[in-house]
């Protein structure tokens, strides 16, 4: 029958796309196994175990954000105000710790909360008054920034306390870095949370059709909301581990790391219209990224050829994503 | 030959890959008549036109405008040799204005090269005269009804002067009132000799409309009828190949106890004092003029409409329900009208779709995390229950006719332990076959004991189904109806309001 017929070409075409997404994905792995072979023979320092630990603490910042970014991107929506909270709540903790003399264990809790407030604001902002989440955290990572500048008169405050410079600059058995196995832990749990929770679920769902997850029972106001808390939440240790890195917190810390956060998202082939993605494919985005900057900085390649070359790369893989769309 | 053909498409074929969508398919088109084009979902309609209209190119056949043998590559080329096509979605600039839209693309230039809007407007103004219609045509296409905008697309056709005008489904989206003044503009047309083709799954407009009507089934044309030979029963029979099984004769039905109540609902500016109960066996049918408000209705019911005063019973127990959560967990169902836009998840597979609101309940422990296995054998027994046709329960919903994408989204809220099914125009653009079956289904279900409520605006399908029809008219139940009693004219009246509050069967 004309059904029938209608699924054949429907399975075949799924397949293909199936097969699509499959070589997108090898060839990001292909790209940076190209990347690591073309990097080992240039540089003799780049093939060590200790230079991919560096690699992988210097995507830490970015990729602790970038697994929560991924569920918001997956949504259709969008946090621009990440790379402030990691400046705002750098500053909050230094503060607490140094004017203020709070012990670190409640510092650190209740800049972890400063993050679940502000990712609540811009929850609140585009669940409540359905501003679109671009304008949302467009606004907000002004005020976000801007509050920064005002608690700290725009000055750096230096942070002399361990467990926070541990967070940024410790070292597990003297070799694996602990902001990059803080960020695997969150990698490891966003797969987690995608693949076998309800709520997962329900993030794909509402990425596929938000109007419909909303007549199949899904509360999609209160899973947006809870989104953009957990990435203001994520963003807040990243701002942690940002200010351990140099045990110094600074009001401008974080600039740029929104793009490059959503930069990774997209680059390691997530869908730019929502519904599908993958934890996996960001971590691939920003490894590259990772990679890529590392073995150039090796080559003393200047730094605004990393700038020009992720701008290539991201173009590429949406242009990519597009190709791969079109029947 | 007694009247010449303006378009003569003979032996078509056309294959997507190595399926064969079209099989030396036929379609000739007589000057100044309305040519219906009738099939089943998946028949090869759409096919055969977008090769007409150039959207596809054909592997296969000739094509003769006038008699003369024509190649049409591109969408343009078919727009010069006079072919227009409406399609049924409308396609407009909403914030731009009528005649902007009208002539969009083709405006009228001042000698310095500005648009000359003054000429732009009166043009507009003469097409719709032409038309009949008296919409004013420098209001912005956002703030006119979609039967007008519908004429405005018709008058955008026009504007060129067509030989061949292509309408898919135009009532689609338009009332009774609406589809007849539509219909007397078809007929002026025709008398002024433009030819339409005419694709309709709606017995009424073909028999209304049509001077002639071809039949397609798996890509081949399989009948041409000429007017008095068309009936319902030849027409169905070819559009599917057998005559048995094709329409949904309804069994006598048991009416068991009461299932699920409504008193006195009232919605601000939208439903008042609305009251209707659903009985098990018995199949509820809400009809009404499109805008009458059936869909708030269902809405209120679900959980998505704030009510202001009024009370709901399910069986026999009252319910309060503020949200779409409280629906789903008093085991209401909703199957949305737009199944596209608010059914179905389109990049999920079917298992995902049926098991969505069962999740957090049914499918996973306290810590929210999905037991795979029962989400699987769950999904795939409705699945199975309900004859959904997809190469399996993984399949992307998406990717499935629309008739197997409405049985996906009914097993949804089956798994989901449904107590009350609201289904809005269930069979909107589903074939005839899907569609006795879904009728099957709702049956069945009605008699295990989940009551049943149908919206529907086509008084056939009420009069076929209902045991019960409510009448709606302007936000109120005028009619409680029984089916022994029911007739075309009581149901039309009370849906226009003018037969009072008489009928009442209570």
């Amino acid at each position: 029958m004309a059904d029938r017929r209608e699924n054949v070409i429907n399975v075949k075409s799924s397949k293909v796309q199936a097969i699509r997404q499959r070589m997108l994905d090898s060839v990001l792995i292909l790209f940076a196994v190209g990347l690591v072979i073309y990097f080992s023979f240039a540089s003799q320092y780049f093939l060590s175990l200790k230079n991919f630990m560096n690699i992988l603490s210097s995507i830490s910042v970015v990729g602790i954000i970038a697994t929560g970014m991924t569920l918001v991107m997956i949504t259709r929506g969008i946090d621009l105000s990440v790379g402030s909270i990691i400046a705002l709540s750098g500053c909050v903790s230094a503060l607490l710790i140094v004017n203020y003399s709070v012990a670190w264990p409640i510092a650190i809790l209740l800049t972890l909360f400063i993050g679940v407030v502000v990712g609540a604001f811009n929850g609140f902002l585009i669940t409540k008054f359905n501003v679109v989440p671009f304008i949302a955290t467009l606004g907000s990572m002004n005020i976000f920034r801007g509050i920064a500048f005002i608690l700290t008169n725009g000055q750096a405050i230096y942070v002399p306390n361990k467990v926070i410079s541990y967070m940024g600059t410790g070292k597990l058995f003297g070799l694996i870095p602990v902001p990059a196995l803080i960020m695997i832990f969150f990698f490891v749990v966003t797969w987690v949370i995608t693949r076998f929770t309800v709520f997962g679920r329900n993030v794909f769902a509402v990425g596929g059709n938000s109007v419909a997850s909303r007549l199949a029972g899904i509360d999609v106001k209160k899973l947006t909301l809870v989104l953009y808390i957990i990435t203001g939440a994520l963003a807040a240790i990243s701002g942690l581990v940002m200010t351990g890195l140099t045990s110094t917190a600074m009001p401008s810390a974080g600039d740029g790391y929104n793009l490059d956060t959503i930069t990774a998202v997209y680059l390691g082939g997530n869908s730019a219209s929502g519904g599908e993605g993958s934890v996996w494919r960001t971590f691939m985005g920003i490894l590259i990224i990772g990679i890529l900057n590392n073995g150039m900085a090796l080559l003393s390649v200047q730094s605004y050829w990393q700038t020009f070359v992720k701008g290539c790369l991201l173009i590429a893989a949406v242009v990519f994503d597009m190709l791969r769309r079109r029947k | 030959m007694i009247q010449e053909y303006v378009l003569e498409a003979t032996g078509i074929c056309k294959s997507f890959g190595e399926v064969r969508v079209l099989n030396h398919a036929d379609l000739s088109i007589r000057k100044g008549e309305i040519h219906a084009l009738v099939g089943e979902n998946g028949a090869g309609k759409s096919t055969i036109i977008k090769i007409i209209s150039g959207v596809y190119l054909k592997d296969e056949g000739s094509v003769k405008i006038d008699g003369n043998e024509v190649h049409i590559t591109t969408p343009k080329e078919a727009a010069e040799a006079g072919i227009r096509v409406i399609h049924q979605e409308i396609n407009m600039a909403k914030t731009l204005t009528v005649a902007e839209n009208i002539f969009l693309g083709n405006y009228p230039r001042k000698s310095y090269g500005g648009i000359d809007w003054k000429r732009l407007n009166e043009d507009a103004r003469k097409v719709m005269e032409v038309l009949g219609d008296q919409i004013d045509v420098e209001q912005k296409v956002e703030k006119i009804s979609i039967a007008e905008q519908q004429m405005v697309e018709i008058a955008k056709a026009l504007s060129v002067h067509p030989k061949i005008l292509i309408m898919d489904e135009p009532t689609a989206a338009l009332n009774d009132q609406e589809t007849e003044s539509l219909f007397e503009i078809l007929d002026k047309l025709r008398t002024s000799g433009v030819s339409i083709i005419y694709i309709t799954h709606r017995f009424p407009e073909i028999h209304r409309l049509a001077d002639r009507a071809t039949i397609m089934r798996d890509g081949e044309t399989v009948g041409v009828l000429e007017k008095n030979e068309i009936c319902d029963d030849t027409l169905v029979s070819l559009m599917i190949g057998k005559e048995e099984g094709a329409k949904f004769s309804k069994e006598c039905s048991e009416i068991g106890k009461e299932l699920f109540k409504i008193e006195n609902l009232n919605v601000a500016d939208k439903l008042h004092n609305v009251s209707l109960s659903v009985h098990q066996g018995e199949l509820v049918v809400i009809f009404g003029l499109v805008g009458a408000g059936q869909t708030e209705l269902c809405r209120a019911i679900f959980g998505d409409l704030k009510i202001e005063t009024g009370t709901m019973w399910m069986h026999g127990k009252k319910m309060e329900i503020r949200t779409i959560q409280d629906a789903c967990s008093n085991g209401i169902g909703y199957v949305s009208e737009d199944r596209k836009l608010e059914g179905i998840i389109p990049l999920l597979s079917v298992k995902e779709n049926i098991c969505l609101p069962s999740y957090p309940h049914k499918l996973s422990n306290r810590f929210g995390f999905i037991n795979g296995k029962t989400s699987k054998k769950l999904a795939a027994a409705y699945y199975e229950k309900l004859h959904v046709k997809a190469a399996g329960i993984d399949q992307n919903i998406g990717s499935l006719s629309g008739g197997n994408q409405q049985k996906a989204l009914i097993c949804r809220w089956l798994a989901n332990d449904v107590k009350l099914l609201i289904l809005n125009m269930p069979t909107r653009g589903v074939d005839v076959g899907a569609r006795a079956e879904i009728y099957r289904t709702m049956e069945e279900l009605s008699r295990q004991g989940v009551a049943v409520l149908t919206i529907s605006p086509e008084m056939p399908e009420a009069l076929e189904i209902a045991d019960t029809v409510y009448v709606m008219h302007e936000g109120k139940v005028t009619a409680r109806v029984d089916r022994k009693d029911a007739t075309q004219e009581i149901l039309m009246r009370n849906a226009l309001g003018i037969e009072g509050e008489k009928e009442d069967g209570r």
